[in-house]
């Protein structure tokens, strides 16, 4: 009857011997499922960019973009086996945004804001239908985007696939969009007329449920944009002439990821943890990590959360150019620049039993990085009040 | 607002409580008819008694020259037997239920060295053979039963239908064996009562569990007393023995109910290393000697207010 076995071996043995039992995972852990009933949520934002500071600034302090967000998204099941889901976003920006970049007097870079407010409205529409059977969901979806200078029409195709223990997903996606731009055009500025672009993606992903407090999933992608991918709206300083920004007319992106969920039932907290690596032809580097937790108490959710971020410059990004490029590619968009951001988020969550009511902060910081970082690299804060509903 | 809402009903043998943190009472009642639902179905597949079970097809078809076909819950339970099988040096025998026909607890009786000899040879889950998904017990007579963790099996699949249906404040009681799917709504945890050994429905200590389970073995389900010596209803399946074992009872708290079941009887058919032994799975466990002396790591009060803590 003495056995030389070992309980905590007999423990893991045992402990994987039960992962699999089908009773034993909540839906939850499992695949994807159906939807049960009709779901509603709405989602009210509102994004406020730091002021331009008027050290940096060619006309003194210039206020950023403030934007509002607003989103609906319905969800219903359909045929026994499908759903449909509807997501309408509209948002209305208005501010000046980063135009050019010009040398100071100690050939520190002063950036120039665009001059006059800009007022844009962007309305954007996207369909998708989703069809569930036991070991499967494939999905179809188009999406319809609308500004006064730019239109963008997209489709999109996933397959989800899970094993008979519902432990294991493999997801696969390619989509497409077709954008044209038509800028608006200013008195005594030369900006393009009407341009377009196309952009072809894939991934491929692979997440495991290792038990009921772990799962971790990774994923690579792969995108190609053509055509006009330089910003109609911005110029550069390239020897003692305003340019138009320019980038090459091919863009392609490799982005490979990493998430791990980890729950901590002694504690009923919840860990998120995500990393990105990024690559394109344009030289960008980026590097993301985002750390989130999330803590129930009774029908409440706090969550809190960290992301840092770090970017290499693009090849032709300066914020001016002393000389000109064998290639003629120039920009200096912040975007493009050498730099760092750190961005704290909260959120409080209140759960009733027929939907739920949440509320965001975040609070994001940027700092260039390299000799002489973007001027135009910007702050922002974001509230968001979101509320959502479910008839099952 | 949520309530609480409690059901009692008897399944598996056994009383069992549900009780559960929601909005309102219909949704209680939907919930609790799912959840009993649940139970009747596991009930009704694996129930040695019901002879439409997948475990009396199973046994019916024993030495009859042709394997049972049985669905993925089956086999994954299978497997877990088979697990518990390796990691006990085979003391926990899903085919030693045979034994029940020469041990009549009710009869105040041992059973003769004959008697007990006769159904030796059916015993011995090494000698099943078994497919991806298939098992045929080799000679007719033989038979497996689930009654070693059925229950607890059941106990989980209810705490999953628990958060399938959003609960995150409830428990799951099946005659003792206990999962919670979440302490009480203000964040204080279950007091969850352990039987006392020698006096039913008397608890001898309170554990309190805010996640997990709890799973509680003992010599006190079915026994007899003969000549002032205890025999119990935990039987060696090599000698076909009563086993006297060095605790009246071992609780064990663990993640699951099935991991935590399984781990009290493992400790209850060890021998005199049985403490040392669950001390070596770190699994917080509650020891209750023959002197009826309470041991082990989990904070726990006596029924006389007496706390322990080692």
């Amino acid at each position: 009857m003495v056995t030389k076995r070992t309980g905590s071996k007999a423990l893991l043995a045992l402990t994987a011997a039960s992962m699999g039992l089908p009773a034993l995972a909540p839906k939850s852990a499992r695949a994807q499922t159906q939807p049960e009933g009709f779901s509603a949520s709405y989602r009210h934002s509102q994004y406020s960019e730091g002021e331009q500071p008027a050290t940096q600034s060619a006309t003194g302090a210039v206020e950023r973009f403030d934007i509002t967000v607003q989103q609906l998204h319905l969800q219903t099941p359909m045929f026994g086996n499908a759903a449909v889901t509807v997501d309408l976003v509209s948002e209305t920006l208005s501010g000046a945004s980063p135009w050019f970049i010009t040398p100071g007097v100690d050939g520190e870079p002063v950036q120039t804001m665009s001059g006059a407010t800009i007022d844009e409205q962007r309305d954007e529409i996207n369909v998708a239908t989703n069809l569930f059977s036991e070991h499967a969901r494939t999905g179809m979806g188009f999406s319809y985007s609308t500004e006064n200078d730019y239109e963008s029409f997209g489709v999109r195709f996933s397959h989800s696939s899970y094993s008979d223990d519902k432990n294991s997903t493999v997801d696969f996606a390619i989509g497409g969009s077709v954008d044209s731009i038509t800028p608006t055009q200013a008195e005594g500025i030369t900006r393009v007329i009407e341009e377009g672009k196309t952009n072809f993606y894939g991934s491929v992903g692979f997440s495991h449920v290792f038990n009921k407090t772990l799962l971790i999933g990774v994923s690579g992608s792969y995108s190609v944009f053509e055509g006009f991918l330089s910003d109609p709206y911005k110029l550069v300083f390239v020897a003692g002439d305003l340019l138009p920004d320019a980038r090459p007319e091919d863009r392609q992106q490799a982005a490979f990821d990493v998430r791990v969920r980890k729950y901590l039932p002694s504690y009923d907290v919840a860990l998120h943890s995500d990393y990105r690596y990024y690559t394109d032809t344009f030289g960008v580097v980026s590097n993301t990590l985002k750390l989130g937790a999330f803590k129930n108490i009774g029908s409440w959710q706090v969550s809190l959360g960290v992301r840092a971020y770090l970017q290499d410059s693009a090849n032709f990004h300066a914020n001016f150019f002393e000389s000109e490029r064998q290639d003629g590619y120039y920009s200096s968009d912040y975007r493009l620049s050498e730099f760092q951001s750190l961005s704290f988020s909260a959120g409080i969550k209140k759960d009733f039993g027929f939907g739920a009511i949440r509320l965001n902060y975040e609070n994001y910081e940027s700092t260039g990085e390299g000799d002489t970082p973007n001027p135009g690299l910007v702050d922002f804060e974001l509230v968001s009040v979101g509320i959502e509903f479910s008839i099952k | 607002m949520t309530m609480r809402f409690s059901r009692s009903f008897k399944a598996m043998g056994s009383l069992c409580e549900l009780q559960i943190y929601t909005h309102e009472k219909s949704r209680s009642e939907e919930i609790f008819e799912d959840l009993i639902g649940e139970v009747s179905r596991l009930e009704d597949k694996y129930s040695r008694y019901k002879s439409t079970s997948v475990i009396s097809q199973i046994n019916a078809a024993a030495g009859q020259g042709a394997p049972v076909y049985v669905d993925s819950e089956t086999v994954q339970l299978l497997d877990y037997a088979d697990t518990l099988f390796a990691e006990s040096d085979g003391m926990f025998d899903i085919t030693s239920g045979v034994l029940r026909e020469v041990w009549d607890f009710r009869s105040a009786k041992l059973p003769s060295a004959a008697e007990v000899r006769s159904v030796l040879p059916l015993i011995g889950w090494q000698n099943v053979d078994r497919g991806d998904d298939q098992i045929y017990l080799p000679q007719q007579g033989m038979q497996i039963d689930f009654g070693g963790f059925a229950k607890e099996y059941a106990v989980d699949a209810l705490a999953a239908r628990c958060i399938d249906h959003d609960i995150q404040h409830g428990i799951v009681n099946l005659g003792g064996d206990v999962r919670v799917v979440g302490p009480h709504p203000d964040g204080t945890p279950w007091r969850v009562g352990i039987q006392h050994p020698r006096a039913p429905a008397k608890a001898i200590s309170v554990v309190e569990v805010s996640h997990g389970a709890v799973a509680t073995s003992g010599d006190y389900e079915r026994f007899m007393l003969i000549d002032g010596k205890r025999y119990c209803h935990l039987l060696n399946p090599e000698t076909g023995r009563s086993i006297h074992p060095q605790f009246a009872s071992v609780s064990i708290m663990a993640d699951s109910c099935l991991v935590a079941g399984s781990f009290s009887t493992l400790a209850m058919l060890k021998g005199d290393d049985a403490a040392a032994w669950i001390e070596s799975t770190g699994l917080p466990h509650l020891l209750v000697d023959q002197s009826l002396r309470l041991s082990g790591t989990v904070h726990a009060e006596s029924d006389t207010g007496e706390t322990t803590r080692r």
